[in-house]
């Protein structure tokens, strides 16, 4: 009797069909909250980049689990809003793959999960034109015999070659998980992601025509693209969370026949507003520049930090680096090789490790108490990364670690080098064609190269496709 | 602060209460706490005896039906069951993972422990030689599900694990009847609880997060409750009818409300590593013991019986019984903490009364069924049919009882062999599927630590993802259940 419970519960429905009058089969009312219409659609224009769509027939939250296999084991994040027609784009894929995703639904007031079937995408092959990148992952020990984080980061850095640039963000394993190419020829220097996280935002510079710069905007997913025109666009801007963009520009006004460098603050209506010009703290007749780039002062990086509110500004032309109060627009320091410095290079921890001073800076990173620096000529052996302790009681910045490229590159422009996962240095040889992450033993725990020989712009490492925190700053 | 610490203490009443819902009864009703009936001659009508009410088993059915019993007899007997009670919760998202919930399908689970071998019936009738009076005395368990065990991973496991509910009724009974027209009589029930334990999972996290951990949580904790009631009276009354030679009317009842009070004791121990150990305390010395009430329905049962003569010889019978159960006493399951004190984490808080909520409500039953004498003297073949109301709305179903509507049917036969009669009767029993959708359950996880106060719906103390609840639902999903008993008895008559 027992071993057929299919048979008994047919009889059990045979009951609930002869005895329709006493009420049938108990159930109460089951609210539908299964995803419905899910579909997903690669996007045209960006290969890897796929958006989800999906109905509720009552307004629900959700997310996406998406994979290369059916289990389906990365996830987009859950919505924060409840709604019944939904949107989810997917970000991270490989190129000419097949995905598998589901939508997973909460109905908040009804407690009750839904969850679609699993349906599969294939995305686009990389167009032609893009970069060819090859990663490598290396075990290292720290110190403790530790292992040393891995390279867990994404990166945006446009690849420039002569006959166009992809602005493009890199997965840790070296793929090319989104790109755009910048259609117009103009130079790019540095890509960032927007304060929302649905855009990417770059610098598309007209050396011929200065008028004609811009800073182009790009929907992540590909659906649209716009420009921001920014004449005499500078070759780095940063990204405020209001959306507001700070910009570097050409100082042509304040002094005839001397061209500057400004940070210029555009907000999201568009209105400008000039928050420090060079000529707030140097003098062009006590700190000339050495004319390495056009220009006087040569401003060749800016960064934002929003939670001290500075900003850090490289001038490859006076090899120095400022510290820029926001609010004042006074330089709180200057360290470098010019006059106007405010901080010295102090001697090093020994005398087999002395503090060597940068000269002609490409990219940094700043903050309270430390100052990341690709010394683009400043090393015996090339270019380097150099780390420097700020030390305000002495005035002094103490070099902690440097690391050479090896081989050895002379960075012509950009470059960059920030600190990753909290103490590793990614350093990124511009004309090199080539990344190092390296601990600060100097041991290299992942590198990239980019085997189609394109040269890198400025790079910005971050950690969560989704929830864009940059490492360091902005 | 008070209230948050008292929490852990509920948890354990909690589950204690749950027990309670375990309880197979003592007076005899079908729904509720039971399901079927006792004696193989009653069970293979169906349950429609109450006007026929003619042997042992008329003390819990009909007392007044021993009148008519015009001899002595022994009724020796026992009931085999398989009780088959399935759950499959709805899936649900695990909360772990804030960014992305897991979704969580649940496995179905079923009853582990479904062979019921020991369901026995014992008892002696007799007139003592007088002509309108019939005694009785019986001993017998409730017909009921005894016990019922689950994973402890399933997903029952915040609504029950495993209870075992022993009960033995001692019935004394007596009746009379004046002349073949009417009878009366009353059986006084001695209900003897020796056994009932209970257990669930309950969720003692304090944390906002974990406030509605539906799936797993780190601090869930195994709470059981163990106890017993060795003294219940309780009371029936029936008389018959005989309007005409072919038609008698039976009713019976106990009117008479009564409530099972057990002594308990209640256990805790952490369902995971991180849990944070419990310790019951009273007076600063340690103790568990617990009381809990468990209110008994008052019942109705009125029956009309046509008899089909052939001569002076009953060819047949057929009977239609309804049988009304107030269910609707039993509102919730009441433990009595009796100012026990709870320590966990280094707080000791107040072990406050628990009520559970069960809001049944109370069953219509009807029940249909007759003899037929294939070979009179020797051969009767008996069968019927029943239906009762549900005793529980979906909202409140709970895998501790088989509490949605029953249906059933029943075959059986006696064979007489001289004096002695051997009968024997198959029960079909079933409970057609129950669906509650997590949007209308109202059995919650116990979260006895939770911040989170009624009407819970304070953001910066409630878990966001069930905010208006008290918790997760713990009783979304489908039941079915079903039995197939078995019941043989010997009676002999001397």
């Amino acid at each position: 009797m027992p071993k057929n419970p299919g048979g008994t519960r047919r009889l059990g429905a045979l009951f609930c069909a002869v005895y329709p009058l006493l009420g049938g089969c108990a159930s109460d009312a089951l609210p539908s909250t299964a995803p419905g219409s899910v579909s997903a659609s690669p996007s045209t224009s960006i290969g890897t980049v796929a958006t989800v769509t999906w109905k509720t027939s009552t307004p629900t939250i959700g997310y996406v689990s998406y994979g290369t296999t059916k289990s389906v084991e990365q996830s987009a994040p859950l919505e924060t809003a409840a709604s019944v027609d939904h949107s989810r784009t997917l970000l991270g894929l490989a190129a000419d793959t097949t995905y598998y995703y589901r939508v997973i639904t909460w109905d908040t007031p009804n407690v009750t999960a839904g969850q679609s079937e699993v349906l599969s995408f294939h995305t686009a092959p990389l167009p032609a034109g893009t970069p060819t990148l090859h990663a490598e992952h290396y075990e290292v020990l720290d110190e403790d015999g530790k292992p040393e984080a891995p390279m867990d980061d994404y990166v945006i850095v446009p690849f420039v070659r002569a006959s166009g640039t992809t602005v493009g963000i890199v997965d840790p394993a070296g793929a090319l998980i989104w790109y755009h190419l910048e259609s117009e020829g103009r130079r790019v220097t540095r890509a960032r992601l927007s304060g929302d996280n649905k855009s990417v935002l770059y610098t598309a510079i007209n050396d011929e025509n200065p008028a004609d710069s811009a800073i182009v905007r790009v929907a992540i997913d590909g659906s649209s693209t716009s420009s921001l025109s920014v004449p005499n666009l500078g070759s780095d801007f940063a990204v405020h969370a209001d959306g507001t963009l700070a910009v570097l520009m050409a100082d042509t006004a304040t002094m005839p026949g001397v061209v500057g460098d400004k940070i210029v603050e555009i907000d999201p209506a568009g209105a400008q507003k000039t928050v420090f010009t060079t000529f707030n703290c140097f003098d062009p007749a006590k700190s000339p520049g050495d004319g390495s780039t056009p220009g006087w002062t040569g401003a060749s990086a800016l960064q934002l930090d929003s939670q001290r509110d500075v900003y850090y500004l490289a001038l490859r032309n006076l090899s120095s680096v400022v510290q820029v109060n926001r609010e004042s627009g006074a330089c709180d320091w200057v360290l470098g090789d010019d006059d106007a410095h405010t901080l010295e290079f102090a001697q090093g921890a020994s005398a087999s490790a002395p503090t060597r001073p940068f000269v002609h800076p490409g990219g940094i990173q700043g903050s309270a108490s430390r100052l990341v620096v690709l010394d683009a000529d400043g090393g015996a052996n090339g270019s380097r990364t150099a780390v420097y302790g700020l030390d305000f009681d002495t005035s002094t910045a103490t070099e902690t670690h440097a690391y050479d490229a090896s081989p050895r590159v002379d960075v012509e422009q950009q470059g960059e080098a920030t600190v990753v996962a909290g103490r590793a240095v990614l350093s990124n040889w511009s004309n090199g064609s080539r990344m190092d992450l390296v601990s600060e033993s100097g041991a290299l725990i992942w590198k990239l190269e980019v085997t189609s020989g394109e040269r890198l712009g400025y790079h910005t490492a971050f950690r969560d496709l989704y929830d864009v925190k940059v490492e360091g700053n902005q | 602060m008070s209230t948050l610490r008292a929490r852990p203490a509920r948890l354990l009443a909690l589950a204690a209460l749950s027990c309670a819902a375990s309880f197979s009864g003592s007076a005899r009703a079908d729904g509720g706490y039971y399901s079927g009936v006792k004696g193989a001659r009653a069970a293979g009508r169906a349950g429609a005896f109450t006007a026929r009410a003619d042997d042992v088993s008329a003390v819990g059915i009909n007392p007044a039906g021993l009148a008519n019993i015009g001899t002595t007899m022994i009724q020796v007997g026992n009931r085999f069951s398989f009780n088959e009670h399935e759950f499959t919760r709805n899936p649900t998202l695990d909360w772990n993972d804030p960014e992305a919930p897991a979704y969580v399908e649940f496995p179905k689970v079923k009853n582990q422990a479904p062979w019921q071998v020991l369901d026995p019936l014992i008892g002696i009738a007799t007139n003592f030689g007088l002509k309108d009076w019939g005694f009785a005395f019986a001993a017998y368990s409730p017909a009921g599900v005894a016990r019922e065990s689950y994973a402890d991973t399933g997903g029952q496991r915040y609504m029950m694990v495993r209870r075992n509910a022993q009960l033995i009724d001692y019935s004394l009974s007596a009746a009379w009847k004046f002349k073949d027209v009417f009878g009366v009589g009353a059986s006084l029930v001695w209900i003897a609880v020796p056994t009932l334990d209970y257990s669930l999972i309950v969720n003692a996290s304090p944390l906002k997060k974990e406030n509605a951990s539906a799936v797993r949580g780190n601090y869930d904790m195994y709470a059981s409750m163990h106890g017993h009631d060795y003294f219940t009276l309780n009371a029936i009354l029936g008389g018959w009818f005989k309007v005409a030679e072919f038609l008698e009317l039976g009713l019976s009842g106990q009117v008479i409300p009564s409530t099972i009070s057990t002594e308990s004791t209640i256990d805790v121990v952490p369902a995971s590593a991180a849990g944070n150990e419990v310790k019951l305390s009273r007076n600063g010395k340690p103790a568990n013991d617990v009381g809990l009430s468990l209110d008994l329905p008052m019942t109705a049962r009125l029956g009309a019986r046509y008899i089909h003569r052939q001569g002076k010889r009953e060819l047949f019978d057929i009977e239609v019984d309804g049988v009304l159960e107030t269910w609707s006493r039993v509102k919730t399951f009441h433990l009595d903490a009796r100012d026990l004190m709870a320590e966990s984490a280094g707080q000791t808080v107040p072990f406050a009364d628990i009520d559970v909520q069960k809001q049944w409500q109370t069953t219509v039953g009807v029940h249909l069924g007759g003899d037929f004498n294939v070979l009179p003297d020797h051969l009767t073949a008996r069968g019927g049919v029943y239906y009762e109301t549900p005793v529980a709305k979906p909202a409140y179903a709970n895998i501790d009882f088989a509490n949605g509507k029953q249906l059933g049917f029943a075959l059986g036969g006696s064979v007489h062999v001289s004096k002695l009669e051997i009968a024997l009767a198959y029960e079909y029993r079933t409970q057609p599927t129950v669906r509650v959708s997590d949007a209308n359950a109202r059995v919650y996880q116990s979260v006895p630590a939770s911040a989170c106060p009624a009407p819970y719906t304070d953001p910066a103390l409630c878990d966001t993802n069930y905010l208006g609840r008290p918790s997760a639902p713990a009783n979304g999903g489908s039941y079915f259940a079903y039995s197939h008993v078995m019941s043989l008895d010997g009676i002999y008559r001397f």
